[in-house]
């Protein structure tokens, strides 16, 4: 079952086997699928702090698993949370967690890898590290154990959780995680301790070492000053991949048994999305644009779909209408695929026709399932505060094209809470979807007419770190109930299926997400209460965060709901994107006049400042933009 | 234990179609909406049954020297699901799938409190009731234990293990479940265990001169 015995290593399988078939769904911990690496005498864990599967789709966990076992000396194991059931179960017979390809007790790797998916996987870290036995402290974690790294996309502001871990990755992993491994590598075989290893690492671009910084606070409790020590930078700025075309894809990614979310074939088309959406932080965390070429991309998904037999592969990016070359890139794979039961899929689309072109491309003549607009705000003019630059006569015409070709099911996306926003601005939304319900109805045969569906899905803006947006008070959990109610009121009852956010989970996604280091002590309080799988909306209690948050005498609503001065220091004020903190003032006083900024990757530059920081460029079609 | 053993029905499915893709071979889909692989595949292995040998009817759309395509499924199959074989059934004949009658199962049995000749004695009066009512997902179900037990039990001791190999028969009522059928046996015999596992070691086909390994 594991080749451990070469590298004086253990394995829990002998005693992890018999519980198996009393758990619950016992494929998510057998592994031995196909596509797995064997080890190596340096062994970096890769964890996704939840499900099997869930984290099996992550396509950076298999990003970095494939460039970490593609360097001779060096394996990267998976590991993931394991449901409550076996967490229990671990805890009760005193096995550590594992890795999935040796069963190797955490507490035995080199290098633990923690993505950072999302705000409320943090008490799911704590529960990963307590599974593991670790200490949740690092400055408890001795030298015996691996250092804890922590990467992805909620690592701008990693402060919440600075305590527990060693260091963070900023920015994109494929050769950063590597250069990170190789160098710790041959650090310890230097002998070196932990603290030494670290004032090395931190050297390596985007390496942040939260314990090299101090943080002092004013009396009003904002921040005074953040304070480097030990040779780390004043700022840390995100690593970025120049040219994607110079990383190798994925083109054998571990092929699971398990029937995971997102169970087919991804191959990233572009990274980065410079529309500029206000509210939005992968806009700005990913920037610049840079495209895969055609020729790339359409080899890499029929060679993937070769070497693992998927049936199907999704053309993945933040915005994948928007590739330059996206016609010719279905048109060949279509082509080349016809015959095989093997489909092609889009996972975003624009508001426009040539989507809808698209979308009917890659239907041929089979099923249409629906399609998904994001309008993100009901009225022009909200729509103008966040830059969506989206006209109702645009989403109206694309819906009745989408019908026209066959679609019968729409799924609407729209935010609530958004800064300058009024009670007409949410009604707007009532009044949209009622006008597009209107055009569905018309463009379709009448004994359709009683399948039509429009699905309405309205999330509250949780304001982010690193967006124009990150000075602004997120709206009070009162405020977002009352606004949900006038929605409500607003929508039309027959035809349109309407799902919002717990506003609960909102708000705390909002004190998390802007929080600083002192949060660390209300995730350790709130995990003793109970709190683990807290994005899982059967699991999430609120009561145990507000005990968590009057044990440690904190007012959540200073994080969330108050508006920061633009000269405030804010915790996340030494990691940058490349973005410049101006640009983003900038961008928040045009939310405020409804001033449009164009979209840097088809007009002139915006100013962002993040080409010239980070010497980088915008790729599309494989040219540098001029 | 082998961690195939562990795959639910739908999840070996999807492994082997995955295997037959990556194999290569020139596979048939079906027509409509939502074309997919012609597979299928035998009586379904509840989650923790072990098995040494399944079939699968993979449909092809042209001929494949058998030798090449048992070594390009072996060169695509994870090790917990090697492919053994491959043949060409006469289309005009039962598909592999559907000739299958007769499943055998042997159990290892831990710590069991009883000796061998009495399980052999349990599994023999239970054969010879008029019915047998078991509860199944939740539903209760009746079964001919002639018809769905066609032979007796075989029982044998190896120190603290009990081996108990059986045959079941896929009957037009349904299949009756192994691990459901070795709880009454048990129930009826007043035996305690410490623990079992389940392996599906043969399924066969029946015919004038006995059982065949359809394939």
């Amino acid at each position: 079952m594991t080749n451990n015995q070469n590298f004086a290593r253990s394995s829990v399988w002998e005693r992890l086997e018999p519980l198996l078939p009393s758990v619950e769904r016992p494929s998510r911990y057998i592994g031995g699928e196909y596509g797995t690496y064997t080890p190596a005498d340096y062994v970096a864990g890769l964890c996704y702090p939840g499900t099997y599967e869930v984290g099996q789709a992550n396509q950076a966990i298999q990003i970095l698993y494939s460039a970490a076992n593609g360097v001779d000396g060096i394996s990267a194991e998976r590991v993931y949370l394991p449901w409550i059931d076996m967490a229990d179960l671990l805890r009760k017979e005193g096995i550590d967690l594992f890795t999935l390809e040796s069963f190797t007790p955490l507490k035995e790797l080199d290098l633990l890898g923690i993505t950072l998916p999302y705000e409320l996987s943090f008490t799911s870290i704590l529960e990963v590290l307590d599974l593991a036995k670790f200490p949740h402290l690092a400055s408890e974690r001795g030298e015996d154990f691996p250092l804890v790294v922590g990467g992805g996309p909620s690592v701008y502001n990693p402060e919440p959780i600075a305590d527990f871990f060693d260091a963070f990755l900023i920015g994109e992993g494929e050769e950063q995680f590597v250069e990170f491994a190789q160098t710790h590598k041959a650090l310890k075989a230097q002998g070196l301790t932990k603290r030494e290893m670290l004032q090395e690492l931190v050297k390596i671009q985007g390496v942040y070492v939260p314990a090299f910084y101090d943080v002092s606070y004013k009396e009003d409790g904002t921040i005074d000053a953040i304070s480097p020590c030990c040779g780390a930078p004043d700022v840390v700025y995100k690593r970025i991949v120049n040219d994607l075309n110079k990383v190798a894809p994925v083109t054998c990614p571990v092929v699971p048994y398990m029937d995971v979310v997102h169970n087919r074939l991804t191959v990233e088309i572009l990274r980065g999305c410079t529309r500029g959406c206000r509210f939005c932080q992968a806009g700005m965390t990913y920037r610049p644009v840079r495209e895969r070429t055609s020729d790339e991309i359409v080899k890499t998904a029929l060679d993937g779909l070769r070497k693992t037999g998927y049936d199907e592969v999704s053309l993945t990016s933040l915005s994948s209408a928007d590739h330059s070359q996206l016609e010719d890139i279905l048109r060949r794979l279509t082509r080349q695929l016809e015959g095989s039961g093997i489909s092609v899929s889009l996972p975003s689309l624009r508001v426009d026709a040539f989507s809808i072109d698209m979308a009917r491309l890659i239907s041929g003549g089979g099923r249409k399932t629906g399609l998904t607009f994001a309008p993100e705000a009901g009225s022009q003019r909200l729509r103008d505060v966040i830059n969506k630059n989206v006209t109702e006569e645009q989403l109206l015409a694309t819906v009745e094209e989408a019908f026209k070709a066959g679609w019968h099911r729409v799924k609407l996306y729209f935010m609530i809470g958004l800064p300058t926003e009024t009670d007409e601005d949410i009604a707007a939304i009532g009044q949209l979807v009622r006008r597009v319900l209107d055009v569905a109805r018309e463009n379709v045969a009448p004994r359709l007419r009683g399948n039509l569906a429009i699905g309405v899905s309205v999330s509250t803006l949780v304001p982010k770190s690193h967006t124009p947006f990150q000075w602004e008070a997120q709206s009070t959990d009162e405020e977002i109930k009352r606004k949900q109610q006038v929605l409500r009121d607003s929508m039309p009852r027959k035809g349109v299926s309407l799902s919002w956010h717990d506003s609960d989970v909102s708000f705390l996604e909002g004190v998390i997400a802007r929080g600083d280091r002192r949060l660390s002590a209300i995730l350790e309080h709130a995990w003793q209460n109970g709190s683990r799988y807290d994005a899982w909306s059967e699991q999430f209690v609120l009561q145990r965060w507000l005990d968590a948050f009057e044990a440690c005498d904190f007012d959540p609503a200073c994080v969330a709901n108050r508006k920061r001065p633009y000269d405030e220091k804010l915790p996340w004020s030494h990691i940058s994107t490349g973005v410049s903190e101006s640009y983003l003032k900038a961008e928040a006083r045009k939310a405020y006049e409804e001033a449009l900024t164009p979209d840097c990757s088809f007009d002139s530059c915006t100013g962002c400042g993040m080409c010239q920081q980070l010497d980088c460029d915008i790729i599309l079609g494989g040219e540098k933009r001029a | 234990m082998d961690r195939a053993a562990l795959l639910s029905h739908l999840e070996l499915l999807h492994a082997i179609e995955r295997i037959v893709r990556r194999a290569q071979l020139p596979y048939a889909i079906t027509q409509g909406f939502h074309p997919h692989m012609k597979l299928a595949f035998g009586p379904a292995l509840s989650v923790g049954v072990a098995s040494t040998l399944e079939y699968a009817d993979v449909y092809l759309t042209e001929f494949v020297n058998p030798d090449v395509a048992l070594s390009r499924l072996r060169d695509a199959s994870p090790e917990a699901l090697k492919v053994e074989r491959v043949g060409y059934i006469n289309p005009k004949e039962a598909s592999l799938t559907a000739s299958i009658t007769i499943l055998s199962y042997c159990a290892r049995v831990h710590a069991l409190d009883i000796d061998a000749k009495e399980i052999e004695k349990c599994f023999s009066e239970l054969r010879k009731s008029d019915t047998l009512e078991v509860v199944q997902k939740d539903k209760v179900k009746v079964f001919n234990p002639a018809l769905c037990i066609p032979n007796d039990a075989q029982v044998t001791k190896e120190g603290d293990s009990t081996h108990i190999s059986f045959n079941l028969r896929i009957s037009p009522s349904g299949s009756l479940r192994p691990e459901i059928l070795l709880t009454t046996v048990f129930e009826q015999a007043h035996a305690h265990y410490s623990h079992l596992t389940l392996t599906r070691t043969g399924l066969y086909s029946e015919s004038e001169e006995g059982l065949v390994p359809p394939l």
